[in-house]
């Protein structure tokens, strides 16, 4: 190539240029169109460990054979003949340049490098080569990687914690149903044992009881009338017997009463319901109202748990409410039947639900629950007392 | 419509086949570096005024990365390559072999796309200036990130002529992972009226020899 312009090797090597390149915090390599080295700038030098004294005249092939085969090669080739500039990526292309932090070192650690090729006019085709140290920013996103690495496993560690919790959750959730069903059924047969038991009781007052102290009245009324005229102070004395045999069967009649209503058995919840009812408003001065379906299809079990919730949610609105008036609700569709008491007296506070010794309301909630029904109080101080409940009408049994 | 810049096809059929060898050569290039198969090709090669090219690139609002590079000689042209946002970073990741995915894009993956647009550039602008045969400059590659109409719009070519763009859509597999890209030269109608020019010399000498 003829030129006319001057020596690039003379250009390139002295001031101002070789000072202006020996500042630059790049590699600067400029190659003349047969690949020889015409410029090596301090950077280079400094991490290849050639000085530029035995750079410069070289072919850049020659004094690094590694980049023959390679990409680089390619690159500087189409810089020179075709004008086209290239960008060597540092994650593309591992190791483009044997540069080094320190090339002195035994075992000298190879930079990262991003290398840009372009060309430019001088005499000729002119080759530059300005070489980054990326290192930096390699170690930044390494870095980044382990981060981000970490940080994915210990999600999913959580997640893995988080199912584990959850299933175990779910294992105590089934054994808290588990138990609860246990529970309930316990206290169902412990309701229909005792309520068995005050049947049989309830047979014996009536039959043993009953019948003795009817025995004994008989026997103490012709005994009173045939002394009625010879000993009247022994006839007074027998007739004050006779009261009080009067009363003891009457206290045996509402003992029975009370352990196996007949008027339940007899005539049904509806009528139960409300001649219990009637009686209580009496005493208590209540108005009354009542919203009683007659001839529900309720099983003997089923009325009487009922029938014992309403007893003890008037026993209670007698006993605190102070009411004007007590309303009764019974009413089912095909497959519930819903029983309400609602008082408009002083209210309470739920709290009252849980008093010590008090075991009317738990009693009637179990009673409910034991046969898988649904018990529900609603109050608060001023706003009267509504106790409701729903059970089904054919019992899962 | 600016008349005068219809390809004929002859002239379509002709640019396809010297951008096609182009590319199998851009191609073998990258196999090389990341050591796997990768597959470019062009399937389809039109002329269209600038003010319509973005709807042809999926539209203005779509997000893309372009890769630049600058074409100066006895004529402008600014060589674009278009790239959508979304799987085109799926591409260079594949080809990194990055063993842990980060969420946000980082500068070196970032300097990777740019690599791999500059030798599919590099391809396409080596087959230009080969069939222009005259000197040109050529800038070093500009990666940017933005909305497909917007970088449009910013290479608008120093004349107050209207523009044209030669579209070329590029498909670009690695493995089994494939994206849609295009290469958009923008230019004067006058410079692309010299292509046309230089490409039915090319054909004619075909015809000889
Ligand atoms: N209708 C009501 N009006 C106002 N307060 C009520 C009413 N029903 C219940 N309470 C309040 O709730 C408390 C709890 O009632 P619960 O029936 O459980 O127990 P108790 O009546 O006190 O005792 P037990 O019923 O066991 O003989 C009562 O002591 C009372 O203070
Ligand atoms: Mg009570």
């Amino acid at each position: 190539m003829t030129s006319s312009g001057p020596d690039p090797t003379i250009a390139f090597n002295s001031p101002p240029f070789s000072s202006l390149s020996s500042t630059l915090a790049l590699g600067l390599i400029i190659l003349e169109q047969d690949g020889r080295i015409v410029h090596w700038n301090d950077w280079v030098a400094k991490r290849s460990g050639i000085v530029a004294d035995v750079a410069l005249g070289k072919s850049l092939f020659d004094l690094w054979p590694e980049t023959t085969q390679a990409r680089i090669r390619f690159a500087i080739d189409q810089a020179i003949t075709q004008g086209q500039p290239s960008l060597l990526s540092s994650s593309l292309n591992k190791y483009l340049l044997p540069l080094y932090e320190d090339p002195f070192r035994s075992d000298p650690v190879q930079i990262r490098q991003t290398v840009t090729i372009s060309s430019f006019y001088m005499t000729a085709r002119m080759c530059v080569l300005q070489i980054a140290d990326v290192s930096a920013a390699f170690a930044r996103e390494s870095a980044l990687r382990v981060q981000a690495q970490l940080l994915n496993e210990s999600l999913e560690r959580q997640a893995q914690i988080m199912k584990q919790l959850e299933n175990h959750n779910d294992t105590l959730d089934s054994q808290v149903r588990k138990r609860t069903a246990q529970l309930n059924e316990l206290a169902k047969h412990l309701q229909d044992v005792s309520e068995e038991e005050k049947t049989a009781l309830a047979r014996e007052l009536h039959d043993d009881l009953g019948s003795i102290l009817t025995a004994a009245r008989i026997d103490v009324f012709s005994s009173a009338k045939l002394l009625a005229g010879s000993h009247p102070d022994i006839h007074a004395k027998l007739q004050r017997a006779l009261r009080y045999l009067e009363e003891g069967i009457q206290t045996k009649r509402r003992i029975v009463e009370g352990m196996r209503p007949t008027i339940l058995t007899q005539f049904g919840l509806a009528e139960a319901l409300r001649y219990t009812a009637e009686e209580m408003a009496e005493v208590s001065g209540w108005t009354l109202r009542l919203t009683v379906e007659e001839d529900l299809p309720l099983s003997e079990e089923l009325s009487l748990t009922l029938f014992r919730v309403a007893q003890e949610a008037l026993n209670n609105a007698a006993k605190y409410s102070e009411a004007q008036c007590v309303e009764i609700i019974l009413e089912a569709d095909e497959h519930t039947v819903r029983l309400v008491i609602r008082d408009d007296g002083k209210g309470m506070e739920l709290d009252a639900v849980h008093k010590p010794r008090s075991h009317g309301l738990a009693g009637m909630r179990s009673r409910v629950e034991a046969r898988g029904g649904y018990f529900e109080i609603q109050g608060a101080p001023g706003r009267g007392v509504e106790i409701s409940v729903s059970l089904a009408l054919s019992q899962a049994e | 419509m600016i008349v005068g810049y219809q390809l004929s096809d002859l002239q379509r059929e002709t640019l396809a086949e010297v951008f096609n060898i182009a590319m199998g050569r851009a191609a073998k290039a990258m196999s090389n570096i990341v050591n796997e198969e990768v597959l470019l090709s062009i399937p389809q090669i039109r002329m269209v005024p600038r003010s319509e090219a973005s709807s042809l690139l999926g539209g203005p609002e779509q997000r893309v990365y372009s890769i630049t590079q600058t074409l100066d000689g006895e004529f402008h042209a600014d060589a674009i390559l278009i790239l959508p946002q979304a799987r085109s970073m799926d591409l260079v990741r594949l080809m990194l072999g990055s063993p842990q995915q980060l969420e946000l894009v980082t500068e070196l993956e970032r300097e990777a796309l740019t690599e791999i647009g500059n030798i599919i550039l590099n391809a396409c602008i080596g087959t230009v200036t080969n069939l222009l045969e005259g000197q040109f400059s050529i800038s070093l590659p500009v990666l940017q990130s933005g909305l497909c109409g917007d970088i449009i719009e910013s290479h608008a070519a120093r004349q107050s002529e209207e523009d044209v763009v030669l579209l070329l859509q590029i498909d670009f597999t690695v493995e089994k992972h494939s994206i849609n890209g295009h290469l958009a030269f923008v230019q004067t109608v006058s410079s692309f009226q010299a292509l046309l020019a230089r490409i039915d010399r090319f054909i004619e000498k075909a015809a000889q020899g």
